[in-house]
């Protein structure tokens, strides 16, 4: 009849918690570590320098994520794309080409690899999680083939110092790249109408449909940008480790999803931040970091890691369904 | 005459204050079609929830044969032999027949296992007792709409119903599931089943149905025996003498283009549309009047680029388009209010100005960039412009009424260069002061030199703002009337359901 109820839930303009939990971990768990841990280092600037270089090749991967999550869709490749994307670039220098032609052709490499998830995406319609399963795999192979199962070293000191190692005004360059990474990834989504139609698509593709909005086109520029994003994540990694190899990245989709729903992004789509992903790769970083310096082992990490990942977003998930039945 | 098998008595039912039931009386007998007719509003959907347990009763009284009946959800009335047959099925697509009639009612074998033998047997007893010519085993999904409904019956009746509600059952058959179903109701009826049945096809009611009861404005008007009642009776019922609710006809400013803004020839949509030819003038208004699946939606769906016409042309401004998306659509200047607002006009979970502008996010940049300023000033100007009530152009569009989201989808438009609105049953939930408003914003549009197309099931509305009528049926234009023509909503409704 006429007088359906308006869907009365207060989720208006107010008080989220699933947006800004990641804030509130973060400072809880700096505060935890350095009360814990403060005599054993983990407060030094050296330290918390590094937790933030640490987290650089995860957290590009993760802007670049924040646009395919926020429309509802998943990438699982960027891992294995690190991988093939690192060696190609340390083939092209192994071959002779100069650091400029390697960052390149590993850019290349990832947009093709966004471009392949992209166009089976809207071709074939089938759920991004299944395509990029098997892409994942393919991907894998090839970058064992590519490299004969063995690592490829890269002796060019340029790519190693620009890309890895090389430090401006006493920062590491990695941090620098991922700075400008976010600065990208957020103008993208809050500044241009591509940020907008992302999420249109990503809170309701058929309303976004039905207003025009080529929605074709932006899942597959989405694909292609996460694909790109994760192939420059690939160059800092290899240039940091002066190697390139296939077992590189091997599951960082899963680090990579956790810091983006972390950081508030809808799990569902429509909803995104790219500041709240950083600030979720920041904080698995800091956990990593403490962790380690608390002496656990890397098993007890990945425990460690796992609680963190479920109670920060089960808190969040709590609050958002006790406001809707209030 | 035998005692009925359900009474509903001095039943009242108000929602936010406005009564939508005012001590209604109804009841139905075993073995007998009782029709149950109104206009859209009259209260004939909110009866039967109450009926079927679904909304609670503010006053009045509901027996069965063995007395008094509380009925606190739809399984209350469902285990007392009342059930729906609802117009969106309700069936699981993916199990087979056998497992949709025995869902959540499954027999076992040993109190554990299920007994998939037993309900297979008794699925097949069940569907040879209806005439149905369905196996058991076959995949719902891969089932037509009118099977599906058959399914639907067989479900109800293996759990014992005496009383079927059927809501609009024929909206979605062909002419041949029609006279299928029809042979099923009048098996049931033998079988003492008692059927209440709403629709809007008054032949179909004439053909089925014993008894007729006429509900206008949550009351009872009329109750009539069907045995040689005529058509022009039931509508003479449903529209009353009164013209308090109707909408005044706002006449067009200024003269039509002698040129056609859009020419359409010989279109064709699947099984949908068939053969249908119009046109529509600069500052002209024109409606399509039909009933349900009478093709109306699917016309406008295809001039957005939604769908695609298997034949026809389309021509704007005397120019030849084909429209691939609706992408490509609004680049030819169409603007589309769908059916649904929920599903398809809308991002719920997101601002009422991110809404507004997604149809113009490049008119909202400057340079490369969004504007936050250009933004805030078109959501203000929409807002003041169409009355929007909202605290805040931020507000969560969800939180706003059904009136007021649908002025921002409207608004969507009116915003772009659109030349050409297409509106889809776009009064549907909204409250009476909105309709109006919404109405007079279709003609202020056209008076700016642009065109329309209106679609919808209140016909007032269409006679209030439309300056042609092309009369649908099953996807043919059968009748095409200018406004002067028409006298009446009765005239018009008589049309459709010629």
């Amino acid at each position: 009849m006429k007088f359906k109820s308006n869907g009365m839930t207060l989720t208006g303009k107010r008080f989220d918690l699933s947006k800004i939990i990641v804030y509130i971990a973060i400072v809880v768990a700096f505060i935890v570590f350095s009360i814990t841990l403060g005599s054993s280092g983990f407060l030094t600037v050296k330290n918390q320098i590094n937790i933030l270089r640490q987290m650089t090749t995860i957290g590009i991967m993760s802007f670049g994520m924040t646009f395919v999550i926020g429309s509802g869709e998943i990438d699982l490749t960027v891992g294995a794309n690190i991988a093939t994307s690192g060696i190609v670039a340390a083939i092209v220098m192994r071959s002779g080409g100069n650091a400029f032609t390697a960052l390149l052709a590993a850019l290349a490499t990832g947009l093709l690899i966004g471009a392949v998830n992209g166009l089976i995406l809207i071709y074939t319609g089938l759920p991004s999680f299944l395509i990029t399963i098997g892409t994942l795999t393919i991907l894998k192979g090839l970058s064992m083939e590519l490299a004969n199962s063995n690592s490829i070293p890269i002796y060019n000191r340029t790519f190693t110092q620009i890309f890895g190692n090389g430090k401006v005004f006493g920062i590491p360059v990695m941090i620098l790249w991922c700075l400008l990474c976010m600065g990208i990834a957020w103008v993208l989504l809050r500044k241009l109408p591509f940020g907008a139609k992302v999420l249109a698509i990503g809170g309701n593709s058929k309303a976004a449909e039905y207003s025009g909005i080529n929605v074709v086109r932006v899942r597959l520029t989405i694909m292609v940008l996460s694909g790109v994003m994760a192939a420059f994540a690939g160059v800092l990694y290899c240039a940091r480790l002066q190697a390139a190899n296939y077992v590189y990245g091997d599951g960082a989709e899963m680090n990579v999803i956790a810091s983006v729903v972390l950081g508030g992004t809808a799990m569902s789509g429509g909803v995104a931040s790219v500041i709240g992903t950083f600030v979720g790769a920041w904080l698995m970083a800091m956990i990593d970091n403490g962790t380690v310096i608390a002496g656990m082992t890397a098993s007890q990490q990945m425990i460690v890691r796992g609680v963190v990942v479920i109670a920060a977003t089960a808190l969040g998930a709590i609050s958002a369904r006790r406001k809707q039945k209030r | 005459m035998n005692k009925p098998i359900i009474r509903l008595e001095d039943i009242s039912k108000s929602f936010f204050g406005v009564p939508v039931l005012k001590n209604v009386d109804f009841e139905a007998h075993s073995g007998e079609v009782h029709a149950l007719v109104g206009g859209n509003g009259a209260g004939k959907s909110t009866l039967m929830k109450i009926l079927t347990g679904v909304y609670g009763k503010d006053g009045g009284r509901i027996f069965l044969e063995d007395g008094e009946a509380v009925f606190h959800n739809y399984k209350d009335a469902f285990l007392r032999g009342i059930a729906m047959i609802f117009q969106e099925m309700s069936s699981v697509p993916t199990l087979t027949v056998t497992e949709n009639i025995f869902l959540n009612n499954e027999l076992l074998k040993g109190k554990c296992f299920l007994d998939g033998k037993s309900m297979r047997k008794r699925a097949g007893e069940l569907l040879d007792r209806l005439g149905v010519d369905i196996s058991p085993d076959a995949v719902v999904g891969d089932l037509s709409v009118g099977e599906k409904q058959m399914v639907e019956i067989v479900k109800a009746l293996s759990s014992d119903a005496k009383i079927l509600v059927m809501d609009e059952p024929t909206a979605s058959l062909s002419a041949n599931e029609v006279d299928k179903l029809f042979e099923i109701i009048e098996n049931l009826k033998r079988q003492k089943i008692a059927i209440i049945y709403i629709s809007h096809r008054m032949n179909e009611i004439l053909a089925i149905a014993d008894k007729v009861t006429v509900l206008r404005d949550g009351q009872v008007v009329a109750e009539l025996i069907s045995r040689d009642l005529k058509v022009e009776t039931i509508i003479g019922h449903m529209m009353g003498n009164e013209t308090g609710t109707s909408f005044e006809w706002i006449p067009p400013k200024r003269a039509f283009s002698k040129e056609a803004v859009l020419k359409v020839e010989g279109l064709e949509v699947a099984d949908a549309v068939r053969d249908v030819s119009f046109e529509l003038h600069r500052g002209e208004v024109i409606g399509f009047a039909g009933l349900m699946s009478s093709g109306r939606t699917e016309i406008l769906e295809t001039l957005f680029g939604i769908r695609r016409p298997s034949k026809g042309t389309i021509r704007i401004d005397g120019q030849e388009v084909t429209m691939r998306s609706a992408g490509q659509a609004v680049k030819a200047g169409f603007g589309l209010v769908p059916e649904d607002r929920r599903t398809q006009g809308l991002v719920l979970i997101h601002s009422l100005k991110k809404n507004l502008v997604l149809p113009i996010l490049k008119k909202m940049c400057t340079g490369l960039f969004l504007s936050p300023k250009k933004i805030n000033e078109t959501a203000q100007q929409s807002i003041s412009e169409l009355s929007v009530k909202t605290d805040s152009a931020d507000k969560i569009i969800s939180l706003l009424s059904g009136g007021n989201q649908q002025k921002i989808v409207i608004s969507k438009w009116l915003r772009s260069d659109m030349k050409i609105l297409l509106l889809d049953e776009p009064t549907a939930g909204v409250d009476i002061g909105s309709k109006k408003e919404l109405i007079a914003t279709v003609r202020k549009f056209t008076d700016q030199g642009n065109s329309a197309i209106f679609v919808s099931s209140e016909l007032q509305e269409m006679l209030a703002v439309c300056d042609r009528i092309y009369v649908l049926k099953r996807g043919k234009i059968i009748n095409e009337l200018r406004h002067e023509e028409i006298e009446s909503e009765e005239v018009l409704q008589n049309e459709i359901q010629k």
